[in-house]
């Protein structure tokens, strides 16, 4: 298991942490996603089943690029 | 494209969503229904008019699989009703919900705790017989209570949990623990009663705990309604637009939902109609009353070509337009959902009674409990003394004014200032509108009319006026600076021939350059003097000077053409000062702002306007580029508040140094406009106006800050029961029951709430027109 914490761009309300965390909860290989308010994002993750840059690719494609 | 003959038949299926409050909500939603509903074709969810619009087969299950993924996204959903008809306002429908649901609670324990406090407070004073004191009369009150406690009180118990969840504590945990102890304690007594264990003249406090609980709920209630009223400018905005429109197909009327029309429609708006969506007139003449969007009361006469906003009223003749923006891209969609992002930000203060919030409540626990340990083992008192001391403590320290103090008062000021034609794009901007010092003026466009007119024409010795306006019309007609348009019209109304030119180029703020395409090899420059001076190489005729220097000692601008490298003429372009330039400086100046104007001119013509308006500092020949440095000069390190007032396009960078950047526009091009306040009327005024409201709006949070703490500080020793050893004062300061503590939390709410709406009937000083309801279509 891997912890990597990224700092995205667009956060703007509680909403948007929620967004991020049901989003990224569904890659295959997360175990544990937590999103702040400050725009802080959170990823427990096995590497072996999930490279990083498909979290920053879902990241993007979902409108909160890491900054 | 013909669907595959397998393919079942979509129809567009639409339903209210709500929760949404930024424009990332609507995204997640769009997002979430075309990830999980494959079937769902041309998702569209709209945040201003919070609809979910998609293309499904007709299919029950389908329609609910859109409604799972929206509730996944972790949003509510309004179905559509029986009949199709489309859902009616969701937020409308919320609010009306809130403000039903809290009545009924209310209601509910008017109901039960009304006779309970009657027949409690009737046998402590010895009303009523002995009977009364009888262990069914105690069973029986607690069979009042109790609803009370949890149906009334419910609210309160599932906000404490999720707060203590977070590992907060907010003010519903008061207000629950409150309740709870004083009703838990006299099921024990009404325990101990009916065991037989009970001591001689115990009491129940079953009526504090429902009073406290209904009071609250009627103050919940109160706001539930006033928000409802709060949110009206929003609502009116909406209502601006027609049901239908009158779109032309193959030469016949037909009158069609707003919903089906296409950009590229052409549609009729008689004469008395609202125009229906954003376009542009292709044949009619009318004036048109923008007073709705605007603020500005005079109507405006339109012609082919010019723009329509969707939501203004065509008042005297018939006009044909061609739609260019339908849907959430009108003007007013996009007006109302920065209206509603601007109320749901949150302010910088509201931060500050968070953060307060989240130490008060932990601190107010420890003095209940220091009260009820002071009294309980201190003095020696009883049970009972020390349990109401510590439920009065628990329920007046309840911060829920606090948390109504600055939302309410944004919600208010953002509302009226919409209505005036100013909006801020978030609560921080009209936090910081209150704190201008200084008030930066673009010229053209802004202090001026913007649509400069060639006033006159000088040619240099051996040339002709046509000849001048011939060239430089023809170099200016690829340019898009302003002053290129008053060239272009001066030469359509004179009639002269403007051939075509080629290598153009344009040197921001110095001037134009290019090749006349019809006499080969011709080079003509226009543009500023010491540009073209420069290229020159030597003095400009002695006469023109002369001519020059008086012009723009009027504040005119003058532009200078060379032709071939030999002095070609001058060109005189005035533009009208607005009517209200003059009263909008002085105004600012009678509120202690400074005026500074920054303008691209030349020194001598800035001059002219700053001396004729009144403005007490200039920075001319300021080249695009450099005027976000100047506004960060002034802006002295942060030590002073600047705002930059311009059109949105052209100055955005000095708009985004400045820390109010108000872009002035008008039409749909408001719509563009990225600064933090858009003012939607052409009038220097709004300025002024902004602040007033900014300043107004600070001051009402602050009120009620005041309103909301103050009272809550003054009160707590005397709950605790400091005043007690006071014997000559009256009763119930001597020791404030908590009944008293609850009407007098309910109270605080109310009157911050009625304090914010206010703000919705201030006059504004300085502002030409009073708010005219009357005037409004219906």
């Amino acid at each position: 298991m891997t912890t990597t914490t990224v700092r995205v761009k667009n956060v703007t309300c509680g909403h948007c942490t929620g967004t991020i965390e049901r989003e990224v909860a569904e890659l295959e290989g997360v175990a544990r996603v937590q999103a702040s308010a400050s725009g802080e994002v959170t990823v427990e993750y096995d590497e072996g089943r999930l490279p990083w840059a498909d979290v920053e690719s879902l990241l993007r494609e979902i409108n909160y690029p890491p900054a | 494209m013909t669907p595959a003959p397998a393919a079942p038949e979509t129809s567009k299926w639409e339903v209210a969503v709500t929760g949404m409050t930024c424009a990332n909500c609507s995204a997640a939603v769009e997002r979430a229904i075309r990830r999980r509903v494959p079937e769902a074709a041309e998702v569209t969810v709209n945040l201003a008019t919070e609809r979910a619009s998609v293309a499904i087969p007709d299919d029950a299950e389908v329609q609910d699989s859109v409604v799972a993924a929206i509730e996944w996204a972790g949003y509510g959903v309004i179905r559509p009703s029986e009949d199709g008809a489309p859902p009616v306002d969701a937020e409308a429908e919320a609010r009306g919900r809130e403000r039903r649901d809290q009545r009924r609670l209310f209601l509910l324990g008017l109901a039960l705790t009304g006779p309970l406090f009657v027949a409690s407070m009737a046998r402590d004073f010895g009303l009523i017989g002995a009977w009364s004191h009888a262990l069914w009369v105690n069973l029986l009150f607690a069979a009042l209570a109790t609803p009370v406690q949890f149906v009334v009180g419910w609210g309160f118990y599932r906000g404490s949990w999720g707060a203590l969840r977070n590992g907060t504590a907010n003010m519903d945990v008061l207000v629950a623990l409150g309740s709870t102890t004083a009703w838990a304690y006299s099921c024990v007594v009404v325990g101990q009663q009916v065991a037989g264990t009970a001591a001689p003249g115990s009491h129940v406090y079953f009526e504090t705990s429902a009073v406290i609980l209904t009071l609250i709920r009627l103050g919940k209630w109160l706001e539930a309604e006033a928000r409802g009223r709060t949110g009206d400018a929003i609502r009116r905005l909406m209502e601006l637009r027609p049901p239908t429109a009158r779109r032309i197909e193959g030469g016949e009327e037909v009158e069609v939902p707003l919903d089906s029309v296409r950009v590229g429609d052409l549609l009729r708006v008689r004469p008395g109609e609202t125009v229906p969506v954003d376009g542009t007139i292709t044949d009619g003449r009318s004036s048109v009353d923008e007073s709705m969007l605007t603020g500005e009361s005079l109507p405006v006469e339109k012609g082919p070509g010019a723009e329509v906003v969707g939501g203004t009223l065509n008042q005297t003749g018939s006009l044909v337009l061609r739609a260019t923006h339908v849907g959430r891209d009108t003007a007013l969609a996009r007006i109302v959902r920065m209206v509603e992002e601007a109320q749901g930000s949150r302010a910088p203060i509201q931060r500050l009674a968070d953060q307060v919030s989240a130490i008060f409540v932990p601190v107010i626990l420890v003095v209940a409990a220091v009260t009820f340990g002071v009294w309980y083992w201190g003095v020696g008192s009883d049970l009972e003394t020390s349990i109401v001391r510590l439920v009065a403590v628990l329920v007046i320290a309840c911060p829920c004014a606090l948390g109504l103090a600055t939302p309410t008062a944004i919600l208010v000021g953002s509302g009226r200032s919409a209505e005036r034609g100013i909006l801020f794009r978030d609560s921080a901007a009209l936090e910081r509108a209150a704190a201008i010092e200084v008030a930066v003026f673009d010229k053209t466009g802004t202090l001026t009319e913007g649509r400069p007119a060639v006033h006159e024409i000088h040619p240099a010795p051996g040339r002709t006026a046509d000849e001048v306006l011939r060239a430089v019309a023809a170099v200016e007609a690829s340019s898009e600076h302003p002053l290129a348009g008053a060239i272009r019209r001066a030469a359509a109304e004179s009639g002269v021939e403007v051939g075509s030119v080629v290598d153009f180029e344009a040197f921001p703020g110095r001037g134009v350059r290019a090749r006349l395409g019809s006499i080969e090899g011709r080079s003509v420059r226009v543009g500023r003097r010491s540009w073209i001076e420069e290229h020159l190489g030597r003095e400009l005729p002695a006469e023109l000077l002369e001519r020059a220097e008086q012009a723009e000692a009027a504040g005119r601008t003058t532009l200078w053409a060379t032709i071939d490298d030999a002095p070609l003429g001058l060109t005189v372009v005035s533009d009208q000062l607005r009517p209200t330039s003059r009263e909008a400086i002085a105004e600012l100046h009678r509120r202690g702002v400074r005026s500074v104007l920054l303008t691209g001119d030349n020194e001598r013509t800035a001059r002219g306007v700053a001396a004729e308006l009144g403005i007490d500092e200039v920075h001319a020949e300021v080249l695009p580029d450099r005027k976000a440095e100047v506004v960060q000069e002034l802006r002295d390190g942060g030590r002073r508040v600047v705002a930059m007032v311009g059109d949105g396009i052209n100055d955005a960078p000095a708009l985004a140094a400045a820390d109010v950047g108000l872009a002035m526009g008008t039409g749909t091009d408001i719509a563009m406009a990225t600064a933090p306040v858009t003012l939607m009327r052409g009038d220097p005024r709004a300025v002024a106006e902004t602040l007033a409201l900014g300043d107004a709006t600070l001051r009402v949070i602050r009120q009620n800050l005041g309103w909301a703490f103050g009272y809550n500080v003054l009160l707590i020793p005397i709950a605790a029961g400091v005043l007690w050893s006071f014997s000559g004062l009256p009763a119930p300061l001597r020791a404030l029951h908590p009944i008293m503590a609850a009407g007098a939390m309910a109270f605080s709410s109310v009157s911050v709430v009625l304090n914010s709406l206010r703000l919705g009937r201030m006059s504004i000083e300085g502002s030409g027109r009073p708010p005219t309801e009357g005037s409004r279509p219906a």
